[in-house]
């Protein structure tokens, strides 16, 4: 398929690792960025070192946790420790629209590639950190990752049982994809304004913010009516029943949410066979939550009888809000997820075949294209250097042996 | 901290509102509600940007709350026009 993809001819010199500055990167890539992304074998990715791996045998190119996010990207290695890489991270920056990093704050001023310096180099260029919690504050040097974000955000206070510690929220790296995406309008909007006066500037994002930003009603409530809201499991303030229930099967179940009186009328309907549920006490929503315990057990003995997809159907005919809770093999079977093309698969040089996920956004007349694998380590040195970069074979060399290439 | 090894205290909401680190970066504002009689809390986008700040500056608006200032003043509808389009229950 060819034609424009919105991003053609930007250019992003991406110094960013793990998951939040990649996951920026991989979304402005399939747009039609040009992402040049710099590693080094001084101080590899971790990502590349974490499971799982193909077949399970570990390599620096064979695990998906760190494929998933960097396809579409051109990888050359780049050693920041020395003066000649500094220069050439310099030289690659003139060239660029974009620069990409999330650092602990003050790494990238250690080797003179901050925003005061790139400025001076390329003065219209957009760059956007993405760190833990911002580069100023009295936190902002602290050590952390995505994990530990969920805590102090206050989205781990939230999650699991009543009675229970609190549960780490699923996808420990919430805050990283939040902050992806948030960093993503950041620097549309800043080449939106650079478009229109030549301006570039220095966008400084923090993770944790990005995911406090996701509780701001429960913020507003604490605020405003003094309610410190705590983990409720799976049901919520105002609805009855609303929750997973047990379905037929090993480990299945469907998630319903009843929020109106007339869903509640629809709902008993459809599980008429059990007559507990027309019990008046039931009959409104404050009955309903008064009772929550009782209801919800009755409502898991109406399910047990029945698959997760049997519950997800009969509701939904019916216009009710259920679905079956999906393990990787039913998202990858999902007919829906199949018909958007959310999952495709490229042909990775050492591992073969894999599935990439994409945007969850569709734009109709410039969609994104997943086209490349993510890279071998170092895999464009020669192109980037020579080609785009423009360094001879003899400069090339030279580099190479003094270890500037690591 | 001192050792760069990682680890934070799990915040309940009471804590983050009163993080330090969001109050050094101006993370929240309050604006006037008139209904509510009281400020309201609001977050800014998660960014600052050296140029181009996004301004959080009024709060969410009360139903219909522009009509007369979208309808009249921006897309140039005559307030006659507004009056029957209440009227005939189109706004």
């Amino acid at each position: 398929m060819s034609g424009k993809l919105p991003l053609d001819g930007v250019v992003v010199v991406d110094f960013s690792w793990a998951l939040a500055g990649p996951w920026l990167t991989k979304n402005l890539a399939e747009h039609g960025a040009k992402v040049i992304k710099i590693e080094t074998m001084t101080h590899l990715d971790h990502n590349r070192r974490s499971p799982p791996y193909k077949d399970g045998i570990p390599g620096v190119n064979r695990s998906a946790y760190w494929t998933y996010n960097n396809n579409d990207k051109f990888d050359i290695t780049l050693n920041l420790k020395r003066p000649r890489g500094i220069e050439i991270a310099r030289q690659l920056v003139s060239k660029a629209d974009v620069v990409a990093e999330n650092f602990a704050p003050g790494i990238m001023k250690r080797f003179g590639l901050n925003y005061d310096e790139l400025v001076k180099i390329k003065p219209d260029i957009v760059m956007v950190s993405l760190s833990m919690q911002g580069q100023t504050g009295p936190h902002s040097r602290y050590v952390g990752y995505g994990w530990l974000l969920q805590g102090i955000s206050g989205l781990q206070s939230l999650a699991g049982f009543p009675d229970k510690p609190p549960l780490a929220a699923p996808g420990p790296q919430i805050s990283d994809y939040v902050g992806a995406y948030s960093a993503i309008m950041a620097v549309m909007a800043a080449l939106h304004h650079r478009q229109k006066t030549g301006q570039g500037q220095y966008i400084d994002l923090s993770q944790f913010e990005s995911a406090v930003c996701m509780l701001d009603p429960w913020l507003l409530d604490y605020t405003v009516n003094g309610r410190e809201a705590r983990a409720m499991a799976s049901r919520h303030p105002s609805a009855s029943p609303h929750g997973v229930f047990r379905c037929k099967g090993d480990d299945r179940w469907c998630a319903i949410g009843i929020f109106t009186e007339r869903d509640w009328e629809t709902f008993t309907g459809i599980a008429s066979a059990d007559a507990r549920l027309g019990d008046p006490r039931f009959a409104s929503v404050e009955g309903r939550k008064e009772h929550e315990d009782e209801l919800e057990k009755l409502v898991d003995a109406w399910s047990i009888n029945l698959t997760a997809e049997q519950v997800m159907a009969l509701l939904q005919a019916k216009g009710l809000a259920a679905g079956v809770v999906q393990n990787a093999r039913d998202l990858f079977a999902d007919p829906q997820l199949k018909w958007r093309g959310h999952y495709q698969m490229l042909e990775h040089v050492e591992v073969g075949p894999q599935v990439y996920e994409a945007a969850g956004f569709k734009l109709s007349r410039t969609p994104s294209r997943l086209r490349r694998p993510a890279p071998l380590l170092g895999q464009d040195n020669e192109y980037i250097y020579k080609e785009f970069l423009g360094m001879s074979e003899q400069e090339y060399v030279d580099a190479l042996l003094s270890g500037t290439f690591e | 901290e001192a050792r760069d090894i990682g680890f934070g205290p799990i915040s309940s909401l009471g804590e983050v509102m009163d993080s330090p680190q969001l109050k050094a970066r101006s993370f929240f504002t309050q604006l006037d509600h008139p209904e509510l009689g009281e400020k309201l809390t609001y977050s800014r986008p998660p960014f600052v940007a050296t140029v181009t700040q996004p301004s959080i500056s009024r709060r969410a608006p009360l139903v219909g709350e522009e009509n007369e200032a979208v309808y009249v003043g921006e897309l140039g509808f005559s307030r006659e026009e507004l009056v029957f389009f209440k009227q005939s229950g189109a706004i």
